[in-house]
């Protein structure tokens, strides 16, 4: 028992060893130094091994934190003169103004070949420690953010345009506010329109943004469509954020729009107006009617012609008989009485070749 | 006359239905005192046929099944020994009747069969020492099933040639098969009455014997038998070699007979062509004797006789 116990233990020994024969690093290749508040950055980790170390795969995991947001951008995996370096891009909102210290988690899982090939041929005889995990805290890295009142953060620009300057009255207007840029753009809220005397259906804004290294990038456009029976004015819609390029809070403005709104149409111009003398309904009415007669008829026909097709005659032993005497001889000789009669009248007389074969075909 | 033979028609459509050609080819051999050979698979309603037209003649009837162990004397009858007068007494056979029905004559040995046809020619039975006479009318009508070849004995060609007729039965039509399963079913049966009696039957016998039959179709009848045995005379060399032996003299004798039987039954005084050429193959098929090479050939005996009757010249 000792000594099993003694082989368990170096055999543990041994797969420890083995499985931690490959070593890696963890690093920050790239970090903001200074945010505002609402200001994304990207923090980029590395990490390197001593080999092409294949069995390894990394999960991140950021303790929820007050004071910033981190969330993984983007990874990516490559081997270098043989040495596999997973790069891993974690972008961070500060929330307040002051430093704070990102701090993060890693768990590094192993899988063992032998694990690996007992999944793919699906042996169920094996134990559970197919994977190792080791949970490695990622290096500290501080930022300092900087106060900023605003919600939007980044760089972006504003536009709004109607498909058309004037109208007439019942008829819609679309009008289209596009916004436009990098940063915090899904921290965009929808814009509200609302003009008296004008009926105005939104849409939700559809965005087509992307993460980026500085939040995202990309634009948000919102729809509208505007109906009214007068003039009116689309007022100036405004979009406010801090440049994180100038490093000032920047207020952009569109210009109002003045819709002008002419004459609706009446009903009655909206209905064609029926030709009297218009006899097109009239026409195709007579060419369907005409249509079912034709089939009607067409119909007819083919049952007559049906009817009448030339039908194969049947064939009787007696066709061949040119006299009287050789229908007699034929009929005679098949002994049927039912012929009795038929040769009765051949025999006397009574009855030529052709009566005969016609009262045969009735009997 | 006539008149009488459709009573003993529609006394017969009493039990039978349809089946007319076999019904006509008995009261043919009835008139003719000729036997009847009737072939046909079993289940055609031949045993009732005969049993009905026995019946409405008023005559004695006895039916044999032949069976390959049947002896002479069972049909004949034999002398048996009385320990009454301490000697012997004579025991008549079934044969000793009108109208006798050997069913299946050929399940029987071919003594049996000698001895039965030998009684059909002599119309005389020899038992013992003494000779009995049979009964006018004497009249033999056996059958025989064609679709069985094992444990039969065929007939010998030159006791064939003692039947008149050899009638071919076949199947009821399909109303006259329905009309018998719902007789059947319903078993409603009716009582054949006798209509004539055997005065009546000798007076119709001489009035069919007093049918006109014309010389030129008398020379018809024996042109028909003559082609049978010399078929290239009529231009029909081809089928020489089917033939091995043609109609026998019998047939021309039995064709005298039986076609003025016909013109009896279809109600006429003179005998036509027709008459002969509807009774033509009932009495010559079973007297032609083909060769091995219409038998390599399938060729049927009933084709050869209408080939003949096509090539000879009608009167």
């Amino acid at each position: 028992m000792k000594r099993s116990l003694g082989k368990i233990i170096f055999l543990w020994f041994i797969n420890t060893t083995l499985a931690w024969g490959t070593t890696y690093q963890w690093s920050v290749v790239e970090s903001p130094i200074l945010l505002h508040v609402n200001q994304s950055g990207m923090v980029r980790y590395a990490c390197t091994y001593d080999g092409s170390a294949s069995e390894y795969s990394i999960k991140m995991h950021f303790v929820e934190n007050s004071n910033y947001t981190a969330s993984i951008l983007s990874q990516e995996d490559k081997i270098i003169q043989g040495k596999r370096i997973q790069t891993i891009d974690v972008l961070v909102t500060p929330n307040v103004a002051g430093d704070f210290e990102l701090n993060g988690n890693a768990i590094v899982s192993f899988t063992s070949l032998g694990a690996v090939e007992n999944t793919v041929l699906g042996r169920d005889n094996v134990g559970k420690n197919d994977v190792i995990e080791t949970k490695v805290a990622l290096p500290s890295v501080k930022i300092h953010a900087d106060e900023n009142s605003m919600a939007l953060t980044g760089k972006m620009s504003l536009e709004a345009h109607v498909d058309q300057p004037s109208i007439r009255g019942y008829e819609p207007l679309h009008l289209t506010i596009r916004v436009k840029g990098s940063g915090n753009l899904d921290q965009l809220l929808p814009y509200e329109l609302n003009i008296s005397g004008v009926k105005i259906f939104a849409e939700l804004p559809q965005k087509s943004i992307s993460p980026s290294s500085v939040g995202y990038e990309g634009e948000i456009v919102q729809e509208f469509a505007l109906v009214a029976q007068e003039s009116y004015t689309i007022p100036p819609f405004s979009l406010s954020f801090f440049d994180t390029v100038t490093k000032q809070v920047v207020t952009l403005k569109t210009k109002p729009i003045v819709v002008d709104v002419g004459e609706g149409y009446e009903p009655s111009s909206l209905l064609d107006t029926p030709k009297v003398g218009d006899t097109t309904a009239f026409k195709q009415y007579g060419m369907y009617t005409a249509l079912v007669v034709f089939g009607i008829l067409l119909g007819e026909m083919v049952r007559r012609l049906w009817k009448h097709r030339p039908r194969r005659k049947r064939k009787h032993f007696w066709d061949e008989a040119q006299s009287s005497k050789e229908l007699i001889l034929l009929l005679a000789l098949s002994g049927d009485k039912r012929f009795d009669e038929v040769i009765r009248g051949l025999e006397v007389g009574t009855m030529s070749l052709g009566e005969g074969k016609r009262r045969l075909e009735e009997v | 006359m006539i008149d009488i033979i459709n009573q003993i028609r529609s006394e017969i459509a009493k039990v039978v239905v349809g089946q007319e050609k076999m019904i006509d080819g008995l009261l043919i051999g009835l008139l003719c005192d000729g036997h009847i050979l009737i072939e046909g698979i079993p289940g055609l309603a031949k045993t009732t046929t005969v049993k009905a037209l026995s019946q409405t003649l008023g005559l004695g009837f006895k039916r044999v099944q032949f069976t390959p162990d049947l002896l002479p004397s069972d049909i004949l009858g034999s002398e048996v020994y009385d320990p009454k007068n301490n000697g012997f007494k004579i025991k008549k056979g079934p044969i000793f009747t009108n109208l006798l029905l050997a069913d299946e004559i050929n399940r029987a040995p071919a003594k049996v069969q000698s001895a039965l046809l030998e009684v059909m020619q002599e119309h005389q039975v020899t038992l013992g020492e003494e000779s009995f006479k049979l009964q006018r009318p004497f009249l033999v009508l056996a059958t025989q099933n064609p679709i069985e070849n094992e444990g039969v004995y065929p007939l010998p060609e030159a006791q064939l040639d003692r039947f008149m007729m050899k009638l071919r039965v076949g199947y009821n039509t399909a109303e006259e098969e329905l009309s018998i399963a719902r007789r059947i079913a319903s078993a409603t049966s009716e009582e054949i009455h006798a209509v004539i009696d055997r005065e009546m039957l000798e007076k119709l016998k001489e009035r069919v014997k007093g049918i006109h039959i014309d010389e030129e179709v008398e020379r018809y009848i024996i042109a028909l038998v003559q082609a049978t045995r010399n078929p290239q005379q009529v231009g029909l060399g081809e089928i020489q070699k089917y033939i091995q032996f043609g109609a026998s003299p019998r047939v021309s004798i039995d064709l005298f007979k039986a076609c003025k039987a016909v013109a009896f039954l279809r109600g006429r005084e003179f005998v036509t062509p027709s008459d002969i050429q509807s009774i033509l193959k009932d009495v010559m098929r079973h007297r032609i004797v083909l060769s091995y090479e219409a038998e390599a050939e399938n060729i049927d005996v009933d084709m050869l006789i209408e080939q003949i009757v096509k090539a000879v010249a009608v009167p």
